[in-house]
């Protein structure tokens, strides 16, 4: 009797992807010939995600989470989460390198696409580089997200910078389109990260949006002026700094919106446009297509249809 | 069981007198007839084209030989044209290549594909080659429905799954049809191995 895997490779694609990932991964485990099967198929990943810190860490593909554990720690209970398994992990051995071997596993395929990549994470992160190097090609991710949680303690300027470049490089330049660096908690002083090395990959220059809630210390305005969409802090945008912004939205294919929390020379700003565009209210004003907003702690460019 | 004396199956019996209306007649490789309603048709693009380039009045159809379907057998065409029928008139999915993963398969389709697993891999086959989009994706979303919660002893039950121990087994079965000679010498070693003798020479 005929079964699944005689079946033409393009039916046996168009079943594997009707599956959650946990049922697709247990169809990889039955024997070699589902596993060459299973790899030889471009799957689109919509999300996968480490958290953790040193002890514990939890690799979450879509809905199924994979549990890496030095000690017995109760995760939050995930509704989303449908499958779950848990390693243990001796004490001599890296929860980080263990789910970071079971990704590699996963993405040997290099035309598998992730729609977002998250990290998430306390404490350092290592061994990161040696995995992704080790799959020998580049991944295929569309939105990258760095989250790192200082508990409080903005002691290490060129961490995330540092965490940062062990990932980046690996994922295409081209593909990845957004880019979110967030610092927790959330501080209203605009902590100030060194991000220099990042600023000159392909991948930030290619990339199309933009998030931080840090400011980036001696970056230029200019290596920003690429990005469609900007939400981000900035150190303090002066008068002449906001027609260069105003002037790049207008010129940029496919502009979507830019936001900088700032110290914003706000009255200056209005009064300069105010000459040139349509004062709408207090704190608005309309220069052909742009709706720009300013108030001293923010400063919005968006298209008035949005 | 000669082509005269094959059952003819009218899928669709309580439509034929109310209107006239052109149905095609097809035969499985089992020699079983369908008749089948032009508007059925439709949702085969494979057949749907088969029968705009052979341009049959009412009277052809009606004279000439049944369509034959090389590789599909009755008990598996006839499934498919009871949903053709139930189907017909359907606005027919574009396939753009994305593979849908939420599906929702509709109450008669479930009954239709109440039936065991040989014969549904059978039907998302003849889907497949007749190109019935719509049928291809309820059926494919089935076979998938079956692996919910299952361990991988389980998913080789029902995907009809060999172990890795059957697939070696088979692959050497393959290689010594391929080669006769191959079994003779390894015949011919048992045999001088039972006789006491470890070697060719």
């Amino acid at each position: 009797m005929r079964g699944l895997l005689d079946m033409p490779i393009d039916i046996i694609e168009k079943i594997l992807k009707k599956l959650e990932h946990g049922e697709r991964a247990t169809f990889r485990n039955v024997s070699k010939a589902c596993r060459q099967t299973f790899d030889s198929i471009n799957y689109t990943f919509e999300t996968v995600e480490f958290s953790g810190y040193r002890n514990n860490v939890w690799l979450i593909i879509e809905n199924c989470l994979v549990e890496y554990q030095r000690r017995n720690i109760l995760r939050q209970k995930d509704k989303s989460i449908i499958k779950k398994w848990t390693v243990n992990v001796k004490l001599d051995e890296d929860p980080w390198s263990k789910a970071l071997e079971e990704f590699t596993r996963i993405f040997g395929n290099p035309k598998h696409l992730i729609q977002e990549l998250h990290f998430n994470y306390k404490g350092q992160l290592s061994f990161i580089t040696g995995s992704l190097k080790s799959l020998g090609h580049q991944l295929n991710v569309n939105s990258f997200e760095l989250s790192r949680d200082f508990d409080g303690r903005y002691n290490a300027r060129g961490e995330v910078q540092t965490q940062t470049m062990e990932i980046l490089p690996f994922l295409k330049a081209g593909v990845l389109e957004d880019l979110s660096f967030e610092c927790l908690p959330d501080l209203t002083d605009h902590p100030k990260m060194f991000f220099k090395k990042v600023i000159k990959t392909d991948q930030w220059k290619q990339a199309k949006r933009l998030y931080t809630n840090f400011c980036i210390t001696n970056m230029k305005l200019s290596d920003l002026m690429h990005f469609r969409r900007l939400d981000v802090d900035y150190d303090s945008i002066k008068t002449k700094d906001a027609m260069y912004i105003r002037d790049n939205c207008k010129n940029l294919p496919g502009f979507e919106k830019y936001s900088f929390r700032s110290n914003v020379d706000s009255e200056k700003i209005l009064e300069k446009f105010g000459s040139e565009a349509i004062v709408l209210d207090d704190n608005s004003i309309q220069d052909g297509f742009l709706l720009i907003s300013v108030t001293p702690g923010l400063i919005t460019f968006e298209k008035m249809n949005q | 069981m000669s082509v005269e004396n094959a059952p003819v199956v009218d899928v669709d019996e309580a439509a034929i007198p109310v209107e006239k209306k052109m149905y095609y007649r097809f035969e499985s490789n089992d020699k079983k007839e369908f008749r089948v309603s032009e508007l059925a048709i439709q949702q085969s693009e494979t057949l749907n084209r088969l029968v705009e380039a052979m341009g049959y009045t009412s009277e052809d159809v009606e004279n000439k030989p049944a369509i034959a379907i090389e590789n599909i057998d009755g008990k598996t065409l006839k499934l498919v044209f009871q949903w053709c029928e139930h189907h017909k008139g359907e606005a027919i999915p574009v396939d753009d290549g994305s593979v849908p993963k939420i599906v929702e398969i509709p109450e008669f389709d479930a009954k239709l594909m109440d039936i065991d697993n040989g014969l549904l891999f059978k039907l998302i086959w003849a889907a497949d080659y007749l190109n019935i989009v719509q049928l291809l994706n309820v059926s494919c979303k089935k076979v998938a429905n079956m692996a919910q919660g299952k361990t991988p002893a389980q998913l080789r039950r029902v995907y009809l799954l060999p172990s890795d121990e059957e697939d070696e087994a088979a692959k050497r079965a393959a290689q010594e049809a391929q080669d006769p000679r191959a079994r003779e010498v390894e015949e011919e070693f048992e045999e001088r191995k039972r006789q006491g003798g470890n070697s060719f020479f």
